[in-house]
C-alpha cells in the first residue's frame, strides 16, 4: 500500500516533469457551463447573459486583492462587464468578449478567450461562511 | 479635455525605462544624502505652514519609532495627518480627470504596487513608498501636465524624501532614518529563505518569502512550527509556505494523514491526493504552470478528488476543459 508521503513525492515529481505555463485558448467547441481554471479563478462559458445581470464599470483585474496571486488581468479594455444582482463572494464579473482577449497572470499560464460570454468565479475556501480563497 | 486612454509605443517604452529608474532609487541601500533630504523636509513643511529645521537622524525605523514614542508626550503634534490631507485627495483627483480607467490601472500595476508593506509609526516610508510618488508624477512628466506647478514641485520634494528610510514629523522636530542596508529579492519580489529580506542599520528586519510577509520562525526555524500554528494561519499562500518550509512529508506524517483517494487529473495531467488526517480532509494537488504543491482543506464528508474539485468550484455543473 502506498503511504501518504510516497504519494506526495510522486505527485511532486509528476508536476515538475510536466509543468508548462504556455498560453492556452478556451476551446471554441465548449458548451455552456464548461470552464477552464487559471489558478484559483474559474472562467465559465455562458450561452447568454444571466437574467438580471447589469453592466458594471470595466476593471482590468478580475480578482479582488492586491497580492501577486490575485493579478488575473485582462489584456485590453474592449470587454463589457456585468454582474448579477445578489451575487455571492465567489461570483466575479461576467465578461462579454467581442474580440479575443487574454487573461494574464504573473504565475499561471494565460487563457485566450474568443468571442462570447464568460462568467468569472473564485475558488472556495474552507470556512464557516463562504469566502473566496485569500490569494 | 479628452482623457488619455492608451500610451504610444514611445511612451510605453519610456514607462518601462522610468519604472526601472524609480525602482533603482526606491531599492537603494546607500546611506541617505542627509543635506538634500533635510532641504526637502524643510520645503514640504514650509508648504504646510509648519516650518521646523530640527532633524534627528537614526539608523533605522525601529530606533526612530522608539525615539518618537519616548518623546511623544513632549513633541506635541504629530504632523502625519496634515501631510496626507494636503497631498492625497488633490493628486488622486488630478489622475482621475486625465486618465482613462484602464491606463490608470496599467500605470498602477507598473509603478505603484508595493508587494510588501511594513507597519510602524512613520508617516512616510521613504524609498519603500516611492511607487505612489512615481504613479502621480510620471503622467505629469511624460503624458501631459495634470498637476499645478506647486503640486508637481511638492511631488519632486517627495522624490528626494524617498532617499531616506522613513520620516516621522512632529511640530518641534523631524525624525528621519537611513534607508535599508540590505534588500533581497527574487523575481522582483522580496525574498530570502536564509535570513531577513530587508535589513536596516539599527537591526530592524523584515522577513519575506516569494513576496509573502512571514516571520523569523518560518525562515530560520521552520521545523519548530507547530501544526496548530500552521493550521491557524488564514492566509492560503503563507500557509502553503509554512507547510513547504515545515516539510510536506513531515506535515502529512505529523497529522497522520491517510489517503482517501488518488487520481490522475486527465485535464491538466497532474496527480491529486485526497488525504484525511487530524480531523481534516485536504486535497493535495499541483499547479500545472509552476508545479507548486497546494493543500486545500475541504469538508470532512468529501470522499474523492473529483468531488473535492467540484466543491472548490462550488458547483456540479459543467466540465473542466483546461487548467493553468
Amino acid at each position: 500500500m502506498v503511504t501518504a508521503a510516497e504519494a506526495f513525492n510522486r505527485l511532486r515529481e509528476r508536476a515538475e516533469s510536466i509543468k508548462n505555463d504556455s498560453a492556452q485558448t478556451f476551446p471554441e467547441a465548449a458548451s455552456a457551463e464548461d470552464y477552464v481554471r487559471q489558478g484559483d479563478l474559474y472562467i465559465t462559458r455562458l450561452d447568454r447573459l444571466p437574467y438580471g445581470a447589469s453592466e458594471i464599470p470595466y476593471a482590468n483585474q478580475l480578482a479582488p486583492g492586491t497580492s501577486r496571486g490575485s493579478r488575473h488581468c485582462l489584456s485590453h479594455d474592449r470587454v463589457v462587464m456585468y454582474q448579477i444582482k445578489d451575487h455571492g463572494p465567489l461570483d466575479g464579473p461576467i465578461l462579454r468578449v467581442a474580440e479575443p482577449v487574454t487573461i494574464t497572470h504573473p504565475e499561471h499560464g494565460d487563457w485566450i478567450l474568443g468571442k462570447g460570454i464568460y462568467q468569472i468565479t473564485y475558488q472556495r475556501a474552507f470556512a464557516e461562511e463562504l469566502r473566496a480563497v485569500l490569494d | 479635455m479628452d482623457k488619455i486612454k492608451s500610451l504610444t509605443p514611445e511612451q510605453q517604452q519610456q514607462l518601462i525605462a522610468d519604472r526601472e529608474k524609480y525602482l533603482r532609487l526606491g531599492l537603494t541601500t546607500d546611506r541617505a544624502p542627509r543635506a538634500e533630504v533635510e532641504q526637502a523636509v524643510a520645503a514640504v513643511r514650509s508648504f504646510l505652514g509648519k516650518p521646523c529645521d530640527k532633524v534627528w537622524w537614526f539608523d533605522g525605523p525601529a530606533t526612530a519609532s522608539i525615539a518618537a514614542h519616548l518623546l511623544r508626550n513632549n513633541l506635541r503634534e504629530n504632523l502625519r495627518d496634515n501631510l496626507w490631507e494636503n497631498l492625497g485627495d488633490n493628486l488622486w483627483e488630478n489622475l482621475g480627470i486625465n486618465l482613462g480607467n484602464n491606463l490608470g490601472n496599467n500605470l498602477r500595476d507598473n509603478l505603484r504596487d508595493n508587494p510588501d508593506g511594513v507597519r510602524m509609526q512613520p508617516a512616510f516610508w521613504g524609498g519603500l513608498e516611492l511607487y505612489w510618488i512615481a504613479y502621480y508624477l510620471w503622467p505629469h512628466d511624460t503624458l501631459r501636465p495634470i498637476h499645478t506647478e506647486e503640486q508637481a514641485t511638492q511631488l519632486r520634494h517627495w522624490v528626494t524624501l524617498a532617499k531616506a528610510g522613513c520620516w516621522i514629523p512632529f511640530t518641534g522636530v523631524n525624525i528621519l532614518c537611513e534607508p535599508p542596508s540590505q534588500i533581497r529579492r527574487q523575481d522582483g519580489r522580496l525574498h530570502n529563505d536564509t535570513g531577513p529580506a530587508v535589513e536596516f542599520r539599527d537591526g530592524w528586519v523584515h522577513w519575506s518569502i516569494n513576496g509573502v510577509a512571514v516571520d523569523e520562525q518560518v525562515v530560520m526555524r521552520p521545523e519548530s512550527q507547530t501544526i496548530e500554528q500552521i493550521r491557524g494561519d488564514d492566509n492560503e499562500e503563507r500557509r502553503r509556505i509554512r507547510i513547504e518550509r515545515y516539510g510536506w512529508t513531515r506535515y502529512l506524517e505529523d497529522i497522520h494523514a491517510k489517503i482517501k483517494d488518488t487520481r490522475r487529473n486527465d485535464v491538466d495531467g497532474t496527480d491529486e491526493i485526497l488525504l484525511d488526517g487530524d480531523n481534516m480532509v485536504v486535497l493535495v494537488c499541483a499547479c500545472p504552470s509552476t508545479a507548486r504543491v497546494y493543500g486545500m482543506e475541504v469538508p470532512n464528508d468529501i470522499k474523492s478528488c473529483e468531488q473535492a474539485q467540484r466543491w472548490l468550484r462550488n458547483t456540479e455543473r459543467g466540465f473542466c476543459l483546461g487548467a493553468s
